[in-house]
């Protein structure tokens, strides 16, 4: 079937907004009588506040209000429903804000908060997930049953557990039992954060009559809008969230945000309205990052390769509060088998909260961390059994409509296909071929790679929905929610509209302010699912507007409605195209010759309701979580510098069975972004905190990121198509999951040229020459003699 | 981090017993010091300018006195502040020593960094402390020898 605009790689369709400039962010809205919010930290990581002094703050010329969390004793949050808006009676970490000052300008609030003195009583202080697990650890949630969370998690009151998530299938024991080889490996993976280029910020209007009006930059309006009506008792009609352009999300912009704090404020304020902006610091210090990550594996495995026992412990590092991260720790639990099929898997995943910068979703949601311990695995089983690391992959791949998950959820037939990503994986990178040699005879090349699945991590009822309106040119406005974060959905999503009607691009208008009343609904755009779930509630939207349309083009033709078809924008007869009607004699109503009319504007309406998708059982973990999985792998060619530990990655290569590529040109864009966001996370990234819990590198000068120079020279993407019947012409997401491989496939690389294990991120120089010097010594040694030699004939040259 | 110094003062130990048992007198000469108030027990409150390496900024500071005794001529202060994204705490002990031509000033700081200050090589904050602590009692000496006159 040939498409006009379905695989067009046309350009995002919000470009023209960002490089005029005339793109309206949240940071640009400016209200009459505006108030600048401040907030005031701890400076102490875990103690109950004595005293709050706001006097001295107050005299401040220009200051309004300093209010603190006892004036509002509210609980929010999402999933775990942990979170306070400001510290109501102790504080958990440093960062923790204590206090918000309201100022007539920013430079007020500012001198300001500095004046705020808070007197605190120190606790005890536990940083590490694992001593905070210990029956002796300081509690940092007393009352953790109060809170009101979702059912789908588990808490444990009485101690720091945030989520314990649980997945028995099959005999662990037994399959131990049963194993030639057995692999024990512990990981870990440091705090990091999402790096956005627009920082938080929000702009909240508590108005006389109650209602309350948010400008933020977030990534959905629904949610923000549910925790709201659920946490401060707002009626949902009463809460207009509106999010105009965004500067990234990563995640980090989908969880638990400050809107209610500011909404709040703005009350306090005396319904004036009130502007939150963090400081590039306070985006490190006191927003949510991702967490850290623990991963202890055990994997038992035949001599002819097949996997056959799998026993893992996942311990997240919540930091302070987890409401978003209770969810991760149940992603990374049900993703622990990955790609594989493995009939005795025993999973436990605990979400622990410490004394650090509270934690929530980032890029991947858990599917990072579960992969970067599994995937490490299967390459270390491979170098014991002495079978091929890819051979051992084919081995155990699962099989779309035979096998099942660890979760029990038999994979769907057209699933994917991921047999064939792993072909098209090895024969991209050349498997099997050697790497030329380096012109340095102290560097060393290698390939490695990882393969991997993903899909949403989301409730069973997460709905989303699409209303399409016709206007008198038969131009369409299409009112969604679907988040527009620099991802591209929507211009996919346009793409569809504009194929179904056969109506040019400029014709469907998409609004890319999200407005909780004037958009439609959708529960979140998170999890690579917008393309998929919003495109089949505009492919709903789309169907019953056509049904409106034939409707009346059948009476005006006088022909069957199933004899009718739209193309270019025309209502033709089947076969007689000759007998037509254009669309825009139809989609206001058709009026005839003497002025009797027919139908009326045409709406279309349509949703999207998953009806397979489950809870898992709390203790087994058994269900159907997800909406569709997408099958990929990543591979990888690399320098390695023996002398420097600094790693180059030549060449990258992923491979992605998307069902259907809707838009190639935003896929290529999802893939270099998903690469390099995997390459700096796995290279570079890590949040430092000293022995008090303090952030030592809150900036960009410390926390090192992906720079010009580390961008690989080639980058390379090829999709397998394996249509998903239900799929928005098959398609499935794409967005996170092309960051998940990029990590182990690069350990692999290592540890298959040099057999150093690196089962710490990040694989920073400092950290590969540090595992070289333990565990390889000679091979530094005899890097360096090379490397003197090669100094020694140069020098003889010249 | 313990930092510790001596220093010898051409005034009587009397004398400068009394000066910086004057929390507003030896205030005025910490270095960078941009505002300051002296609260009931002795307490003050001050903002700071700092500037080691590539972190500038200003410090909000506190300190107190935990124990003060005249006969023997020692006292214990209190420390806390924080700014440009870091903290610090300490515990300083003070010692004055009769000399026959002067008073010996001897102290010893306990003191905790945390945040970016406190990811600098000691070296380098040693050599700050060092800085800061020389300016602060060529200022006591200063006055001390401006009051006597």
């Amino acid at each position: 079937m040939t498409f006009k605009y379905i695989g067009r790689p046309v350009p995002p369709q919000d470009g023209f907004y960002k490089v005029t400039g005339t793109a309206q962010y949240t940071l640009d809205v400016e209200l009459p009588g505006m108030l600048y919010a401040k907030l005031v930290t701890s400076t102490v990581p875990h103690a109950k506040i004595k005293k709050i002094d706001v006097s001295k703050a107050l005299q401040v010329p220009g200051v309004v209000k300093v209010v603190v969390g006892k004036d509002f004793p509210y609980r929010v949050g999402m999933y775990a429903g942990d979170r306070d808006l400001l510290a109501i009676d102790k504080v958990r970490w440093v960062g923790h804000p204590v206090a918000a000052v309201l100022a007539e300008s920013l430079e007020a609030a500012e001198k300001a908060i500095d004046l705020v003195d808070v007197e605190y009583e120190e606790l005890p202080t536990v940083f590490d997930p694992l001593e905070a697990l210990s029956p002796d650890a300081p509690l940092i949630h007393e009352k953790m049953e109060e809170y009101r969370h979702s059912p789908a998690f588990r808490p444990i009151p009485g101690t720091n557990i945030a989520n314990k998530f649980t997945l028995v299938k099959g005999d662990v024991e037994k399959g131990f039992r049963e194993a030639d080889v057995i692999i024990e490996e512990k990981f870990y993976i440091p705090h990091v954060s999402h790096c956005f280029m627009e920082v938080h910020n929000v702009v909240a209007h508590y108005h006389l009559d109650g209602t309350v009006e948010i400008w933020t930059s977030w990534q959905n309006v629904a949610p923000i809008r549910q925790i709201m009506a659920l946490s401060l008792g707002i009626p949902h009609n009463k809460i207009i969230v509106k999010i105009p352009y965004v500067g990234g999300g990563f995640g980090g912009k989908a969880g638990l945000g400050w809107e209610a704090l500011v909404a709040i404020l703005s009350k306090e304020a005396g319904y004036r309205p009130v502007k939150l902006v963090l400081s590039r610091k306070e985006q490190f210090t006191s927003a949510a990052v991702r967490e850290g990550f623990y991963g202890f594996a055990k994997a038992g495995f035949k001599k002819d390769g097949r996997f056959i026992a799998y026993d893992v412990k996942f311990i997240l590092d919540a930091g302070a509060y987890a409401d978003y991260t209770v969810n991760v720790g149940r992603a990374v639990g049900y993703s622990a088998d990955g790609c594989y099929e493995i009939p005795n898997i025993r999973v436990e995943s605990l979400t622990v909260y410490t004394n650090k910068i509270p934690t929530t979703a980032l890029r991947g949601f858990g599917y990072p961390e579960s992969h970067w311990v599994l995937e490490q695995i299967m390459d270390k089983a491979a170098e014991k059994l002495g079978i091929d690391p890819a051979e051992l992959r084919k081995i155990n791949l699962v099989k779309p409509g035979i096998s099942e998950t660890c979760t029990g959820e038999r994979l769907r037939e057209d699933a994917g296909n991921p047999q064939k990503v792993l072909e098209v994986l090895l024969e991209e990178i050349g498997w099997g071929k050697p790497s030329e040699k380096p012109r340095e005879p102290w560097k060393i090349r290698s390939k490695g790679l990882a393969l991997f699945v993903k899909g949403p991590a989301q409730p069973p009822n997460a709905s989303a929905s699409a209303i399409l309106k016709f206007n008198e040119d038969a131009s369409i406005d299409l009112l969604i929610a679907t988040g527009n974060f620099g991802q591209g959905t929507v211009t996919a999503l346009m793409q569809i509209v504009a194929e179904e009607f056969g109506l040019p691009l400029e014709k469907i208008r998409v609004d890319y302010i999200r407005d909780t009343h004037k958009s439609a609904y959708t529960w979140q755009t998170v999890g690579s699912r917008g393309l998929f779930t919003d495109g089949i509630a505009i492919l709903n939207a789309i169907e019953d507007a056509k049904k409106q349309i034939f409707k009346i083009a059948s009476e005006v033709l006088r022909c069957p409605e199933d004899h009718l078809e739209l193309v270019d924008g025309e209502v033709r007869v089947k076969g007689k195209p000759w007998e037509k009607i254009p669309l825009q004699d139809i989609v206001m109503g058709y009026t005839y010759p003497n002025g009797n009319s027919i139908g009326g504007p045409v709406i279309g309406r349509g949703v999207f309701m998953s009806t397979h998708t489950t809870y898992l059982d709390p203790e087994t973990g058994q269900g159907n979580p997800t909406i569709f999985h997408t099958f990929g792998g990543t591979a990888v060619e690399i320098e390695v510098n023996l002398l420097t530990g600094e790693v180059e990655v030549l060449k990258g290569v992923q491979v992605l069975d998307l069902g259907k590529v809707i838009n190639p040109l935003l896929v290529e864009q999802q893939v270099n972004g998903g690469f390099l966001m995997g390459l700096s996370i796995g290279l570079y990234e890590q949040i430092k905190f000293d022995e008090r819990g303090w952030v030592v590198n809150p900036n960009f000068t410390n926390y090192y990121l992906i720079r010009i120079k580390d961008i690989p020279k080639q980058i390379i993407w090829k999709t397998v198509e394996t249509p998903q019947s239900d799929g928005p012409y098959g398609a499935r997401g794409v967005g996170e999951l092309t960051m998940i491989g990029v990590a182990p496939a690069i350990a692999n690389a290592i540890y298959r040229a040099l057999r150093v294990k690196l089962n710490e991120l990040p694989m920073s120089p400092e950290n590969i020459w540090k595992a070289l010097r333990e565990q390889r010594p000679e091979i530094v040694d005899e890097a360096l003699k090379k490397f003197l030699e090669f100094k020694k004939m140069v020098e003889v040259k010249k | 981090m313990k930092f510790e110094g001596k220093m010898v003062l051409n005034s009587r130990r009397e004398d400068v017993w009394n000066f910086i048992s004057e929390p507003s007198k030896v205030i005025e000469c910490v270095p960078g010091l941009e505002e300051y108030s002296v609260e009931e027990g002795k307490r003050v409150t001050a903002k700071v300018k700092v500037s080691i390496g590539f972190i500038k900024g200003t410090f909000r500071a506190s300190s107190s006195v935990v124990k003060e005794d005249h006969q023997n001529y020692t006292a214990k202060l209190k420390l806390s502040g924080s700014g440009v994204g870091s903290g610090f705490d300490a515990l300083v002990d003070l010692k004055l020593n009769e000399l026959e031509y002067g008073t010996e000033f001897i102290w010893l700081a306990d003191v905790n960094v945390s945040g970016p200050l406190g990811s600098l090589a000691k070296p380098m904050l040693e050599g700050y402390v060092r800085k800061i602590v020389d300016q602060l009692f060529d200022c006591i000496k200063r006055k001390l020898t401006n009051s006597t006159i």
